[in-house]
């Protein structure tokens, strides 16, 4: 969420790791600065990547090590620039895609790191600057020992867009870029422990002060804040940004929000406006024979969509209030973070009046900025349920117990009109979750017991309601459903 | 027998008279002169409650739609008796729905009423509109329909029947999102009743075809 400046001195090319002065407790932010060559079409260039980040300080065995806050900046000098201002391109987005090599007691895995940076005008001259954000794939380490992550090599997706906004010719661009020779990437390392010894964070002032300027996003509030969901609801919601792809035919970008009525919080739970992002799939008209000779029409889709919250696949963090110790007014930063891709699959039967969308979404409930009857709590960054909150799928074949699974039902009434919900046109979702045990709670001692019982527990009902979705991938808008910047302009609210 | 001449003329006669019985109505059918009432040129409104256009079995449904446009009395056959612009499919709070979702359209006006039969025993003109285009959309999915639409016009109600005939409707340029749905060349059905009345009145216009 904050960016930081380029701590280490830019004359350095080696990699250098800056722990932050505003390094979280039980964090470490690094930021290497790194010389990579990249291939462009009339030849080989230097272009200077950044990479910064956010590690555990230290992590146990078993445990998921998740880097957050991941920025890859990219500059392009100005020779490269002029490759692409040579396509008649005005502007560029770019995709950065950085291999890492994680490694341990010798033994080795690579990882995948994607970033997208949005567009910048290639007019000023000295070069152009990328700044690439996205998810990266957590790790996690089996054994105690030193955990190293190194950034290898890196492909630089450009999709430049003339003056006129059109596509230049050729319409996308792909560098391979190597490490300069003799560089070393190292971006972090993390020790990890056995799983019992391993929380020990060195401060032990936890719970009162964040470090100054800290990666706590707290908002000035000194009184205690025992607020009911209520108060926290009604305000007008806002949304994130939520920009679809306008490089796919098949895209929509789409806001939902809703509740989660989660029943040992004995309240609901607004989860707010977040913004997914889905690729259509293939229609598939079919005419299915119900009975011999009577057939009945179906369009079977099946989708795919994740969540976008500022690059990462999560909703925005939002207010949560629950009890802990069965008595105590809590209030936290609940955030739902997608640990897979959204499957969207519909069975819409025209004939007989009716369709049914199940929505699939792998997703954990993060905890942060906890207070404890106005008493800040320091639950650490890694609070979180063991895996996704779950459904019982409706499909034996994938009741796997690691995924939420949402309905959504379109009928057509006796007038002709079709209601309810289809993918295409929005509409209420609903669904029942068990909410798993919560892990890696608390700076020092373990507090996930408590949110277990407080918060964790089978038949928790989700309502969700999703706005009609912008095609951004097409110039067709006539219910102006796209802002000019192809974001969705309806913002649904809330059903109870 | 006294005449043979005069039976030869009878069988002839009846002949032609049998001739004459089967294209009378055909000739009566060939209007050339049509008279807009009550007054001409008017402008006129029309609101439907029933628009189904429907692509490979898939009805897209709209219970609102409106059109205005002008009329006025004209000759030959077929005549160009009036101009429909704009149409509206669906409003705001009621938009066109079907099973892939909201359809929105936008008509691409003016389009053309002309009219070619008229039975005076009923009041009710046969004709078609001409110069139809639309761009249909559904989410990712959108095409253009293009052609004529054949339909009747009731001066009694006011109610401008509008039944496209299978193949004068034709879809073109859809997007990928239309795929496995509807592709180029598919041919839509246009069904639907629009009453009409003099802008501002509740009198209905006529066409009468001579």
């Amino acid at each position: 969420m904050r960016s930081r400046g380029a701590v280490a001195a830019a004359t350095v090319v080696l990699a250098a790791i800056v722990p932050g002065a505003d390094v979280a407790l039980g964090d470490q932010r690094t930021s290497a600065e790194l010389a990579y060559t990249c291939a462009f079409p009339a030849g080989p260039h230097p272009v200077k990547v950044q990479v910064a980040a956010r590690f555990p300080a230290r992590a146990a065995t078993g445990a998921a090590i998740r880097p957050a806050e991941v920025t890859t900046s990219v500059t392009l000098p100005e020779a490269a620039v002029a490759e692409l201002t040579g396509l008649r391109a005005a502007t560029t987005g770019a995709t950065t895609r950085l291999t890492t090599e994680v490694a341990q007691n010798g033994a080795a895995a690579q990882a995948l790191w994607l970033g997208t940076a949005p567009s910048v005008p290639l007019t000023s001259p000295g070069g152009a600057v990328f700044r690439a954000t996205g998810d990266v794939p957590t790790v996690t380490a089996n054994s105690p020992g030193d955990l190293t992550v190194t950034a290898a090599g890196l492909t630089l997706e450009f999709r430049p867009v003339t003056t006129e906004g059109g596509a230049t010719d050729p319409a996308t661009l792909s560098v391979p870029c190597t490490p300069a020779p003799g560089a070393k990437g190292l971006l972090a390392t993390v020790p990890i422990g056995t799983a019992s010894s391993s929380p020990a964070p060195t401060p032990s002032t936890s719970a009162t002060a964040p470090a100054a300027g800290g990666a706590s996003r707290s908002t000035p509030e000194s009184a205690p804040r025992i607020a009911p969901p209520k108060a926290a609801a009604s305000p007008a919601a806002t949304a994130p940004k939520c920009q679809g792809d306008t490089t796919d035919p098949l895209a929509l970008a789409a806001y939902t929000t809703g509740y989660s009525n989660v029943t040992k919080m004995g309240n609901a739970s607004l989860i707010p406006v977040f913004c997914s992002k889905v690729v259509q799939g293939p229609n598939q008209l079919k005419r299915i024979e119900v009975r011999p000779g009577v057939f009945e029409l179906h369009l079977l889709q099946n989708s795919m969509g994740r969540l976008d919250y500022q690059g990462r696949a999560q909703t925005p963090p939002g207010p949560a209030t629950f009890l802990t110790f069965g008595f105590m007014p809590t209030t936290a930063t609940m955030t739902l973070e997608a640990t897979g891709p959204l499957s969207i699959e519909s069975d819409l039967n025209n004939t007989a009046g009716h369709g049914e969308t199940y929505i699939r979404a792998p997703l954990v409930l993060h905890i942060s900025d906890v207070k404890v009857n106005g008493t800040p709590l320091d639950v650490g960054p890694n609070c979180r349920t063991t895996g996704p909150v779950y459904s019982t799928d409706p499909d034996p074949a994938r009741n796997t117990k690691d995924h939420l699974v949402l309905l959504g039902e379109l009928k057509k009434g006796a007038d002709t009109v079709w209601r309810g919900y289809s993918l295409s046109r929005g509409g209420p979702l609903d669904g029942s979750v068990t909410i798993p045990p919560f892990t890696g709670c608390g700076v020092g001692e373990d507090l996930s017991p408590l949110f277990t019982a407080s918060v964790s527990g089978p038949a928790n009902t989700v309502k969700q309601n999703q706005g009609a979705p912008c095609a951004s991938g097409i110039e067709d808008d006539p219910a102006q459903l796209c802002t000019a910047d192809k974001q969705p302009t309806t913002i649904p609210t809330p059903l109870r | 027998m006294r005449n043979p001449l005069g039976k030869l003329a009878l069988v002839s006669g009846a002949a032609a008279a049998a001739f004459t019985l089967a294209t009378a109505p055909a000739m009566a059918l060939v209007p050339t002169n049509w008279v807009v009432g009550p007054s001409s040129p008017e402008n006129f409104t029309a609101k439907s409650t029933n628009v189904v256009l429907s692509i490979n079995g898939i009805d897209m449904t709209c219970t609102y739609s409106d059109a205005a446009g002008s009329l006025k009395s004209a000759t030959g056959n077929p005549a160009a008796v009036g101009t429909i612009n704009p149409v509206h499919f669906g409003k705001t709070g009621e938009p066109c729905t079907s099973f892939l979702g909201t359809v929105n359209t936008v008509a691409n006006t003016p389009w053309t009423l002309n009219v070619t039969n008229y039975t005076a025993a009923t009041g009710v003109s046969q004709g078609y509109i001409s110069g139809v285009n639309a761009r249909v959309s559904v989410a990712t999915c959108a095409f253009t329909v293009t052609g004529t639409a054949h339909g009747t016009y009731t001066n009694s109600t006011g109610d401008l029947k509008v039944a496209a005939t299978p193949t004068e409707l034709t879809v073109s340029a859809p997007t990928a999102g239309c795929s496995g749905v509807v592709a180029t060349g598919d041919h839509p059905s246009f069904n639907g009743d629009y009453y009409a009345v003099v802008t501002g009145t509740t009198t209905k216009p006529t066409i009468v075809g001579s």
